[in-house]
């Protein structure tokens, strides 16, 4: 099973998702992302999908609570790897209509 | 008429770790039916929403962790019809067709609010009823193609 983790490259921060994403998985790595976010204030924040095969609304909350931080500290905010069904869910929660998102 | 052709009842202790677990075992539970990759997929994720739901909401009120129960009926039926019971024995929603409105939560702004639009979208019906003081029923249904 995948793991999720983070990779800190020079001025970007990229969130690879594990691939079952639901809010108990996503409580634990959102201090440490959190952290680093506020520490390192990265240009950029990609949140990798691509391996992710069960997701619940929880990545919702995750997009817009980062959205929120990145727009605090300059940061954009990119989406990669968006398959059919997490697109499928990120539509139904409106995430593709907030501005400041970028999905690839 | 439809008849069960299994059952299952489940009680789980109202933690984080119970999200995956419930869906690990439902997913093998229905794995008899022959579910697509898909319609799998859409029953693990409207069980996490709802399990989910009495992790974070149902017993912010209580300290007795013992308590703290998550109860899950399964069944499946003859004509290829699961249903999904997630009960909880918690603080209870005051007001259930508000709750079930997108973009309701009384979490912090981490949560989208979007359980129960997600359990409705994934299953073929959502029904939930709540009893302040009392708990909450969630009841999901869902039938797999032929």
């Amino acid at each position: 099973m995948r793991e999720g983790k983070i990779e800190c490259g020079d001025d970007k921060l990229r969130l690879i998702l594990p691939c079952e994403v639901d809010h108990h998985i996503l409580g634990m790595m959102r201090h440490s992302l959190d952290k680093l976010l506020f520490e390192k204030k990265p240009s950029e924040l990609l949140i990798d999908f691509s391996g992710v095969e069960m997701m619940d609304s929880s990545a919702i909350g995750l997009i817009l609570g980062r959205l929120e931080i990145c727009e605090r500290i300059g940061a954009s905010l990119k989406l990669i790897g968006v398959n059919d069904r997490a697109r499928r869910l990120l539509e139904l929660g409106g995430v593709m209509r907030f501005g400041g998102i970028c999905v690839e | 008429m439809k008849r069960i052709i299994n059952e299952m009842k489940l009680r789980l202790i109202a933690r984080g770790e119970s999200e995956g677990l419930s869906r690990a075992i439902i997913a093998a539970f229905v794995a008899e039916l022959n579910p697509t990759v898909e319609e799998l997929l859409d029953l693990r994720c409207a069980v996490s929403e709802a399990v989910t739901n009495c992790v974070v909401h149902a017993y912010v009120d209580r300290e007795v962790w013992e308590k703290e129960y998550i109860y899950i009926s399964v069944r499946l039926y003859d004509n290829r019809e699961v249903s999904v019971e997630i009960r909880d024995t918690g603080v209870g929603i005051a007001d259930v067709a508000l709750a079930r409105e997108p973009r309701f939560s009384t979490g912090d702004n981490e949560r989208g609010g979007m359980g129960f639009l997600v359990m409705e979208s994934f299953c073929d019906s959502l029904s939930v009823k709540s009893k302040v003081g009392r708990g909450t029923r969630v009841l999901l249904r869902k039938k797999f193609k032929s």
